[in-house]
């Protein structure tokens, strides 16, 4: 069994501009980075195409990935005549397509990050020569978070981007997203910001635990807050691991412009910003929710189309 | 004549101009404060130490009460006023600081349990005492580690004094190992030192973080 599985989730369209673009580089960087650590034995990263309404994400990317994608990168393809029955109104259900990532992957843990976001150095040092790796004589938690660091424009740029993950000096400079997650601050009404209550740079759950909470709500098939509530039914039984700390933030967000946020959102610093996305209603994170997933989440009884690179 | 009563009139205006820039700049802060009550807000950084935060070397040669002068007693006294019954001691000693992670996950798992937690910090680094005090607060208004010095004509010599009395009057301590003021501590008795071990530190009971169902 392989130990890690990442599990992207996409679809080929042009979301707050070139999102396709983006999800090329998280992928090639993806393969690049267990290539360069000599860990491919140990990992595996899942695309999973939620929805392209146009050409299938296979189609359309395969000419733009890197060499080392080659017998690491899967595509999963779920097509919009499914993915409808599923998701609602919802333009894009990433807890659905989450949930059909860890049902098709071969990893003991499932790793989600974002089609945007790159993964840092200092996490695969960290999970491949420490996390259940050294024998601390206490049980490694099986969920772990972490948040991420936001790519300015500039440090964006394909030509520079792999500088400020490799370059350790560097690395630091990229700011923290949602810095009061990352050191869960104390609010002056007493409140705390949990550390993984930020946007996600990896959130890490290992496969029985995945399954013994049904995975991600399929309720919830709109933006936002989904990570929070599933990791609130875990805490609630079991420690939890600050990956933020652990590792610094050890994951980029590649910069884009937000012209289709989420304005009703005011957990994010964008709230503010124009756009009309749904979100999932705030009060999940207030909330500690029943998982009402049937027995088939994760479209068990779908028949998808894999793609082995 | 009239060239001196230009210059009055002018520096006038300007006390004005920065008085009222100052007024503006305050009301900025209070929006934003006011605003991070109801939105995600970034924070507002710290970016230098005020003068009632200071860095002092450590010693092993303590003072006692009887024999310091009275603005060092004076100066206990005043620290002791921002510690309360929920005061932490946090001691750092910078060269044995690896990872100061490890410590704000430590000073974190405190606060998530104690929300009225706030910190003292004993350390020899002005870089570890910033990062502290800019993580440690809310919006640059409400601070949760406790200032250290209020009189800086106090002579350098009683100032590791002043440190050590003041964590004698707390119970509980978070410490890098081996700390001079650990040790020092432990044989008073009665004191809890944490010292975080750098690998379990990172593993949150977070069930206080959850909300109810």
């Amino acid at each position: 069994m392989k130990r890690i599985s990442y599990i992207v989730c996409s679809r080929n369209d042009n979301y707050n501009g070139d999102s396709v673009g983006r999800c090329i580089n998280t992928v090639n960087h993806a393969c690049e980075i267990i290539k360069k650590n000599n860990v491919e034995d140990e990992s595996e990263v899942l695309l999973v195409d939620w929805c392209s309404r146009n050409i299938p994400m296979k189609d359309a990317i395969t000419s733009r990935l890197v060499p080392e994608t080659q017998g690491l990168l899967k595509i999963v393809t779920v097509p919009p005549d499914i993915a409808d029955r599923h998701q609602g109104d919802s333009p894009f259900s990433e807890v659905h397509a989450m949930n059909v990532g860890f049902r098709q992957m071969e990893g003991k843990h499932f790793a989600r990050i974002d089609q945007d976001t790159l993964i840092g150095q200092r996490f695969i040092d960290w999970f491949h020569h420490e996390f259940e790796v050294k024998d601390y004589g206490w049980p490694w938690p099986r969920a772990s978070f972490c948040s991420r660091r936001n790519l300015d424009e500039p440090q964006s740029h394909h030509s520079v981007f792999r500088d400020f993950i490799y370059d350790q000096q560097l690395s630091y400079k990229v700011e923290i997203c949602h810095e009061h997650n990352h050191y869960s601050r104390l609010m002056p009404n007493k409140q705390v910001f949990p550390f993984y209550g930020g946007a996600v740079g990896v959130m890490m759950v290992e496969r029985e635990c995945y399954l013994e909470n049904k995975g991600f709500n399929e309720q919830l098939v709109y933006m936002n807050s989904m990570d929070t509530e599933f990791m609130n039914r875990i805490a609630a039984k079991e420690d939890i691991y600050n990956l933020c700390l652990a590792i610094d933030a050890d994951f980029y967000h590649q910069f884009h412009g937000r012209d289709d946020g989420a304005s009703n959102d005011t957990t994010q610093p964008h709230a503010q910003q124009e756009g009309a996305r749904k979100t999932n209603s705030l009060d999940i994170r207030n909330k500690l929710l029943d998982n009402p997933n049937p027995d088939n989440w994760g479209l068990l009884d779908e028949d998808l189309e894999v793609t082995a690179l | 004549m009239i060239s001196f009563i230009k210059k009055s009139i002018s520096s006038i205006k300007n006390v004005y101009e920065i008085k009222g820039m100052q007024i503006l700049e305050y009301l900025d802060r209070e929006i934003k404060y006011e605003q991070s009550l109801k939105y995600y807000t970034d924070q507002n950084h710290i970016n230098k130490l005020t003068m009632e935060y200071e860095a002092y070397p450590f010693s092993e040669s303590i003072h006692s009460l009887s024999s310091m002068p009275e603005p060092a007693i004076e100066e206990i006294i005043r620290v002791n006023k921002c510690i309360t019954e929920h005061s932490w001691g946090v001691i750092l000693e910078s060269d044995k600081v690896s990872d100061l992670n490890v410590y704000i996950a430590q000073m974190n798992k405190v606060q998530i349990n104690a929300r009225q937690a706030n910190f003292f910090v004993v350390t020899d680094s002005e870089e570890i005492l910033l990062k502290l005090h800019d993580i440690f607060n809310w919006m640059n208004k409400v601070f949760y580690i406790v200032p250290n010095t209020y009189n800086s004509n106090i002579e350098e010599e009683y100032r590791a004094s002043i440190n050590f009395h003041c964590l004698k009057h707390l119970d509980k301590h978070i410490s890098t190992p081996n700390s001079i003021y650990m040790n020092m501590l432990k044989q008073i008795g009665g004191k809890q030192v944490i010292v975080p071990n750098p690998n379990r530190v990172f593993c949150f009971n977070a069930k206080r973080l959850v909300p109810e169902g």
